[in-house]
């Protein structure tokens, strides 16, 4: 068994009163020891010290103690390095002393170094008395506490503090111990702002040691932020207590251990931070609602306020995202912003960021700084009492470009940002970068789309007189692609031209092919008032491509007669679905269907002529209407047709409405392909209007 | 950190005999009661060896108080068990009081409690 270091060595004089001095050096030390047991130790250091006088050698006499984490140990030396032997007491002389030794330590030998010794089970509860803190052993106690990094202090009933070592001074921002030794414990709280892990405030009575003092036992440890109030410095403190008891087991003073855990507290934040507004940054592809989420989630933690920016028109900063703790300035905020707009050529915060610097930084803004800033004493009035006391702006960097700006600040004095809290931002700042430049590129396709379905379909079909026209067109998705369906009306020399397309494919490439099949049958429908050569010119133009691109349509010229009032359509069809009549309740498919465009270079497209009777609709559609996917099949001919003839005898827009409510009610799950229907409906007008005659 | 040092236990090194222990005597009907306080030890034990010599050697009954001992070890076991002997030995009257908590629990750890002249106080 190896022994523990000494804590107790006391050199005596080989007399008779090194007895009683070594009974003394026993009290004095405690070494934990129970009130019954500090009797023993003293009875029993008194028959070894005894024996070494009585029988040992030399001028001294040597007492060691050494405290375990279990037990005591008493050593005894003597020059004559003594071997005593137990034997049973008898007679007056019998050696009652080892006898005691033997019975009532719970260990005890003799070798030629370690002397006679005996050992005490207990619980090193230390327990120096007051009056023993400037005892060796308290000396050695307090050396080592003084080397700990931890904040130590210990205080005694009432909870005035009597120990701190150097590094509780150090926490407590103090110029010495005795600074924090003369202080009441509530003088000493006053100097901080405490408010535990919620943000509620602490009072002195929360605090663990406090507590314990109250009688509370098993306190557990408790975390609070604590303020500097002097220099508004914010610290992360974990406040652990341990207690001396006296012999009775009452607690005389608790040990406070505090350690400052501000760097792994505030990574922790800055973890949950960083997943939060990661979070925020995928819910939504709405860049702008993104971004105000992100600012939310840095004002609850971080910074005051917060706000993005991405370059808007006319060289200014465009502020995309604001919040503030304050909720009430936001609005101020943004008339800041509103009045004095942030122009990007100015060589300082958001500007010089979103210019190509890495990063602005003002941990402490003074108001000379600001004024200096500002564009007049009401920008400056207005930047104050916005809050500009530290300041951080970072770009919102994506793939090595800066899309934007975050601009975090605190509002007052004697908080500022540190190196740690600008590498947050710089992380925020790329974090939301990326999630801008998606947004944006989405925003972007999405605008591309748009404008192409804009640009491709006509703004309104205006029907000739005695036609009533309805279509309905959607895109596969919504901003999803440009799809390759189509819809056309225009005039003729002699009527007017409906025409429904379907191009092969999807996105930009599909746009343009649909824009030069569009253009090259309204041009040449114009020319030969024939929808079958208008085909053929189709075919010619998509087999004069690099690569094989197929068009499939329906052209329908219809002509009143003004003669008898009449109406008649000619059908040219290129591969697509053939169009409906709706007459009388009944449906019938119309024509025949030739070729697809742009499939082979010779092609003949047959036309066929039907005359309209008043009532009668024709419909047209592209495959995407056939082709919705349902639950467990397509729509397919007999759907549409039986739809149709529910309504038949309705006006164009409410036929075409109720069947885009079918197929939308029929579809499960996103919608594949376009899908595009036009329906004209001939009501038997004047006979003698002609449209662009 | 600090050694201890002999200085250290300077304070304690001034103490004297007479701050730890004292021994008075009166009579009582011829009886001697030497009556002991604070602490006997090794170091304190000689001048009642001294006393109880004297007047075993002169006859005269002893009663050795030993009630208001705040401290024994065996040298007053020694001390007691020495003089038992000697009355023994010379026909002198020699008793024990029952002694202060602490003196019991060191007798009775040295299972002699059992075996010492108590005085009977009312006796006489």
């Amino acid at each position: 068994m190896s022994r523990p270091a000494p804590v107790e060595r006391r050199t005596l004089p080989r007399d008779p009163t090194a007895v009683a001095l070594a009974r003394r050096a026993v009290e004095a030390t405690g070494a934990g020891l129970s009130a019954e047991q500090a009797d023993v130790a003293r009875l029993l250091v008194s028959e070894l010290v005894t024996n070494a006088v009585r029988h040992g050698a030399g001028d001294q006499v040597e007492l060691v103690l050494r405290v375990g984490e279990r037990s005591a140990r008493f050593e005894v030396h003597d020059a004559g390095g003594q071997q005593p032997e137990l034997r049973p007491p008898a007679g007056a002389d019998g050696g009652y002393g080892l006898n005691l030794v033997a019975s009532l330590a719970s260990r005890w030998g003799a070798d030629p170094d370690a002397g006679v010794w005996f050992e005490l089970d207990a619980p090193p509860r230390l327990t120096p008395a007051r009056d023993a803190l400037d005892d060796a052993f308290a000396s050695q106690l307090l050396a080592v506490l003084d080397g700990l990094a931890e904040a130590v202090t210990i205080t005694e009933r009432g909870g005035r503090t009597i120990y701190a070592n150097e590094a509780a001074v150090r926490l407590l921002r103090l110029e010495s111990a005795a600074e924090l030794l003369e202080s009441s414990a509530g003088d000493m709280m006053d100097r901080f702002d405490v408010y535990d892990e919620h943000g509620a405030r602490v009072a002195l009575e929360d605090l663990p040691g406090t507590r314990v003092h109250a009688g509370e036992r098993d306190v557990e440890p408790m975390l609070v932020r604590n303020v500097v109030k002097a220099t508004g410095e914010e610290r992360w403190l974990l406040n652990k207590t341990t207690t001396i008891a006296d012999a009775r087991g009452d607690v005389v003073r608790v040990v406070n251990v505090i350690e400052d855990v501000t760097e792994a507290k505030r990574a922790e934040l800055a973890q949950r931070l960083l997943a939060e507004a990661s979070d925020a940054l995928v819910s939504s592809l709405d860049y702008e609602e993104t971004l105000q989420r992100v600012a939310t989630v840095v004002v609850r933690d971080f910074a005051d306020w917060c706000g993005l920016d991405v370059p808007g028109p006319g060289a200014f900063a465009q502020l995309v995202a604001i919040a503030h703790s304050d909720p009430a300035k936001v609005a101020l905020a943004k008339r800041l912003r509103a009045l004095y707009p942030v122009r990007l050529d100015r060589t300082q915060g958001i500007a010089a960021v979103m210019q190509g610097n890495p990063k602005f930084v003002r941990v402490e803004v003074g108001d000379e700084e600001l004024r200096a800033y500002a564009h007049d004493d009401l920008h400056f009035q207005m930047l104050r009492e916005l809050g500009m006391a530290s300041v951080i702006v970072v770009p919102l960097a994506a793939g090595g470009q800066t899309v934007g700006t975050l601009i975090v600040a605190r509002s007052t004095p004697g908080h500022p940002f540190d190196a740690a809290d600008v590498e947050l931002a710089e992380e925020l700042g790329r974090r939301a970068g990326t999630a801008v430049l998606n947004a944006r590129t989405y925003t972007e396709r999405a605008a591309i789309a748009a404008a192409l379905e804009r640009g491709l379909s006509p703004p309104e079909l205006l029907p000739p007189a005695g036609f009533e026209v309805a279509t309905h067109y959607t895109a596969a998705g919504a901003f999803n692609e440009v799809g390759g369906d189509f819809y056309d009306a225009f005039a003729t020399a002699d009527g007017w031209m409906l025409v429904v397309g379907d191009v092969a494919g999807h996105g930009a490439e599909a746009a343009a092919l649909t824009a030069l099949a569009r253009w090259t049958l309204r041009s040449a429908s114009q020319l030969t008032r024939d929808p079958g050569r208008a085909v053929q010119q189709l075919n010619a133009a998509l087999r004069d491509l690099p690569q094989l691109s197929l068009c499939t349509s329906v052209c329908a010229h219809v002509r009143t007669s003004a003669a008898n009032g009449e109406a008649t359509v000619t059908l040219a069809n290129s591969g697509h679905p053939r169009p409906l009549l709706v007459r009388d309740g009944r449906t019938e498919e119309l024509g025949c269907v030739g070729p697809m465009a742009g499939a082979f270079d010779d092609g003949g497209w047959d036309c066929i002529e039907v005359s309209l009777l008043p009532g009668d609709a024709l419909v047209l559609y592209t495959d995407g209407v056939l082709d919705t996917v349902g639950e467990r099949d397509r729509f397919g001919f007999e759907r549409l047709r039986t739809t149709l003839e529910a309504v038949a005898s309705e006006q164009p827009e409410a036929l075409v409405a109720r069947l885009a409510a079918e197929l939308e009610a029929f579809r499960r799950g996103p919608q594949r392909d376009d899908t595009a229907i036009a329906a004209v409906r001939f009501v038997g007008a004047r006979v003698d209007v002609g449209v662009g005659a | 950190m600090r050694q201890a040092t002999t200085e250290d236990a300077r304070g304690m090194n001034g103490f004297d005999a007479a701050d730890l222990f004292e021994m008075m005597e009166r009579r009582d009907n011829g009886t001697a009661v030497i009556v002991l306080s604070g602490e006997l030890d090794f170091g304190t034990v000689a001048q009642v060896q001294q006393r109880l010599a004297e007047l075993r050697d002169a006859g005269t009954p002893v009663v050795l108080d030993l009630d208001g001992l705040t401290f024994m070890d065996s040298t007053g076991i020694r001390l007691v068990l020495t003089a038992c002997e000697d009355a023994r030995t010379v026909d002198w009257r020699f008793s024990v009081t029952r002694g202060s908590e602490r003196v019991q629990r060191v007798l009775e750890a040295a299972q002699v409690i059992d075996r010492l002249p108590y005085h009977d106080p009312t006796a006489g």
